[in-house]
């Protein structure tokens, strides 16, 4: 039972610090983050890269996330098959 | 004085629902309204849809509250009319199973009261970014706001003692994190869900006397869903509403598509012979917070609930933790 406990808090923690650090990126860069063109094209420019950008980092996390325990599940089974 | 009022509160809750939830019962078995449970080798008999008596009284202290002005009176109409519309989508579901598909999309709607009567505030708090303008995204995302939470809780109820266990400490957080942001007054809402919760839990602990069916869990995560709204903890709830999260993503992710529990042929977890639970090794079943539990060795269900618990704990604390980095910034 520990054993398990281990591993889903692991998980549980990585998925936490993915959407801190997501956050902090976002934070950090994806906010800040404006093209050097003057008026609404620039705007318009700076927006799109942005949505762009973020859609991209919320994929990412997905796929990450789902990678994780699909891997954590197929390590198990295949324990569970050879013994 | 408040915070007497809010114990006050929290107790009515709990009263209600003690003295609700046995009555609900044995008209429940009288009806013939019962589920077996699945999980034990005896499959014994055990009354559904008694999640009628945190419904009802949730909606009674909610409608108390109404006479004492310590929260905004939208705010807690739209409260009780989202409990009350996805209460009654949730009695539906148990009475003849709705399309997996149409479920998400009605609970969905359910926010609508929300939405119309604005009681939302569209300047969410995040980690390190602080108070952020989504005026437009904001009323897009409120029918996710609810409808997931909602579905999740849903998909999580289980096993004994799993859903009003796990949401009791989920309500805990969000009550202690608005006491620890100073807004009292909308520390109401969690402290009914909670009193509701730790009742039920007396008859839904393992072994199971009652079962909350959809009606019970629907209106739970729905509740959870419009206090993060109504008193804009977003974030905090998220976080603290993980490992529902994670089975729900994980259920949907592996089978490709939303699906009614009733309607999978390979279940996530059997039942062995000496009582304990094992993960089902067919490619075909989904991968759930369950299964992933069982994975390692057989447990007893008792056994399953503790993880899941110290998991919810666990995002609990984390919960807290998010509300202080978000704090730091706002």
């Amino acid at each position: 039972m520990r054993k398990q406990l281990i591993y889903l808090t692991g998980i549980l923690i990585i998925v936490w610090l993915s959407i801190i650090f997501g956050s902090y990126f976002i934070a950090a860069f994806l906010l800040k983050l404006a093209f050097p063109i003057s008026g609404w094209i620039g705007t318009f420019l700076t927006n799109i890269a942005r949505t762009v950008l973020g859609v991209a980092i919320a994929i990412i996390w997905i796929y990450g996330w789902k990678k994780l325990y699909t891997l954590y599940f197929k390590w198990n089974l295949r324990k569970l098959k050879t013994k | 004085m408040i915070l007497i009022f809010l114990f006050c509160f929290l107790a009515l809750s709990f009263i209600l629902t003690y003295f609700l939830t046995p009555f609900i019962a044995d008209k429940m078995k009288k009806l013939n309204k019962v589920g077996v449970d699945i999980h034990k080798l005896n499959k014994p008999l055990i009354p559904e849809m008694c999640g009628l008596a945190i419904l009802t009284s949730i909606i009674i202290s909610s409608l108390i509250l109404f006479f004492f002005n310590f929260l905004e009176q939208t705010k807690l109409f739209s409260f009780i009319l989202t409990i009350a519309f996805v209460g009654l989508i949730g009695i539906i579901d148990d009475l003849k199973p709705l399309n997996p598909k149409l479920k998400p999309a009605l609970t969905a709607l359910a926010s609508l009261p929300i939405i119309l009567l604005h009681s939302y505030y569209p300047y969410p708090y995040l980690p390190f970014i602080g108070k952020v303008r989504l005026t437009i995204l904001y009323p897009l995302l409120i029918p996710f706001g609810i409808a997931v939470p909602a579905n999740a809780v849903n998909m999580m109820d289980i096993f004994n003692g799993v859903m009003p266990g796990t949401c009791s400490l989920i309500s805990l957080t969000a009550l202690i994190a608005l006491l620890i942001l100073g807004r009292w007054n909308e520390a109401f809402l969690p402290a009914i869900l909670l009193g509701a919760l730790l009742a039920f839990y007396l008859y839904n602990k393992f072994p199971a006397k009652v079962f909350s069916g959809d009606v019970g869990s629907l209106t739970v995560g729905a509740a959870i869903g419009a206090i993060a709204i109504l008193t804009r903890i977003e974030v905090i709830m998220i976080v603290a509403l993980m490992p529902h999260i994670m089975n729900a993503f994980y259920g949907l992710s592996s089978i490709g598509r939303l699906y009614e529990r009733r309607e999978i042929k390979s279940r996530p977890v059997k039942l062995l012979e000496n009582g304990k639970l094992a993960a089902n090794i067919n490619g075909d079943a989904p991968i759930t917070l369950a299964r992933l539990i069982l994975i390692q060795e057989p447990l007893t269900e008792k056994e399953v609930f503790k993880i899941i618990m110290f998991l919810t704990l666990i995002s609990s604390i984390l919960a807290i933790l998010t509300l202080f980095l978000t704090r730091c910034v706002s």
